[in-house]
């Protein structure tokens, strides 16, 4: 039995000192042992891990550390969105240089410049059915 | 990747990874990825069951690394939660009774050793098995000694001991076994063989 416990010790490499000697000595004399050694060695060979499937591997870090968040497939979409907003911002800078800072009032002044005569009939029209009804 | 991670140690990529080294946790990857799948392979015999749960043991590492107490013992830790996972595979397939079983040859094998200096029948084989022929023959063994004769590839017999919670003597008594096994369905291939060329 000890030298059975030895054997998987000794071909695991986790023997030492006198107890690794006194095997090896027991190991000379004894033809069982070296070829049940031999076979537990061709059994490691065989049994050598062979490389885990790429794709496993892939999926894994797909999962993890190369994880897209929700929001990275956006972030083209809204980089997108905010220059054109900022384009056209320009560009109605670019037509009224000396609107680009505006306060309230002039806020009002230039929206109301803007009103065309539809909308104006279209506010008249309003006024007339509330003071009726 | 940093070519300076593969010097260091499990615990300090753990730390690297916990401190948000990504390329920490895929070195952890590649150092344990071939052993680490081999293993639970060769406990469920699936591809697709073996590949998910491969990944679920580094996610949960990726998800929990910081409950991992360093003290130099991931391997051990990486292996004790596949062999969990392993066997909630096997409870949810309710297979769970093949890994308890009692082995057919009980302890009277552990003492089928011949006195020094008597050859063994079984000496015949030697170096004549391919590796395949002993790959096959280690896959049928049963699964108790299979998962031992595959755990003696990547870890210690005092690290088995740990995570199978058994006795280191009990452990070495069950590899040997588990040796003299692979032996004998060798032995008794080999003389099918021989029968049928006669």
């Amino acid at each position: 039995m000890k030298y059975c416990e030895d054997l998987m010790l000794y071909a695991s490499d986790e023997l030492s000192g006198e107890r690794k000697a006194g095997f090896e000595k027991h190991l000379d004399g004894c033809p069982s042992c070296r070829a049940e050694l031999a076979f537990i060695r061709r059994t490691d060979e065989a049994l050598a891990a062979p490389a885990a499937p790429v794709t496993v591997v892939e999926e894994l870090f797909a999962k993890t550390t190369r994880r897209k968040s929700f929001f990275a497939g956006w972030k083209p979409a809204l980089a997108g969105t905010a220059l054109l907003g900022l384009g056209i911002f320009v560009v109605l800078a670019g037509l009224h240089p000396d609107k680009t800072v505006l306060d309230a009032k002039e806020v009002i002044a230039y929206m109301s410049e803007n009103l065309d005569e539809e909308y104006l009939a279209f506010a008249d029209d309003l006024d007339a059915f509330e003071q009726e009804f | 990747m940093d070519p300076k991670l593969n010097g260091r140690t499990d615990d300090e990529l753990v730390l690297l990874f916990k401190s948000g080294s990504g390329e920490a946790f895929e070195e952890l990857v590649y150092r344990y990825k071939n052993s680490l799948y081999q293993y639970i392979m060769t406990m469920v015999q699936d591809e697709g069951a073996a590949g998910d749960l491969f990944q679920e043991v580094f996610i949960s590492l990726f998800k929990h690394a910081d409950k991992y107490e360093p003290r130099g013992k991931f391997k051990s830790w990486l292996f004790l939660t596949a062999r969990n996972r392993v066997l909630n595979f096997f409870r949810d397939r309710d297979k769970l009774s093949s890994l308890d079983q009692t082995d057919e040859e009980g302890n009277a094998f552990l003492h089928d050793t011949l006195p020094d200096g008597e050859a063994s029948p079984l000496e015949g084989l030697a170096g004549r098995e391919t590796e395949e022929e002993i790959r096959r023959a280690a896959l049928e063994l049963p699964q108790r000694q299979r998962e031992m004769i595959y755990l003696r590839q990547y870890l210690s017999f005092k690290e088995i001991a740990e995570l199978l919670n058994r006795p280191l003597g009990t452990v070495l008594a069950d590899c040997h076994r588990a040796v003299k096994k692979m032996q004998r369905i060798l032995a008794a291939q080999e003389e099918a063989a021989r029968e049928v060329i006669l």
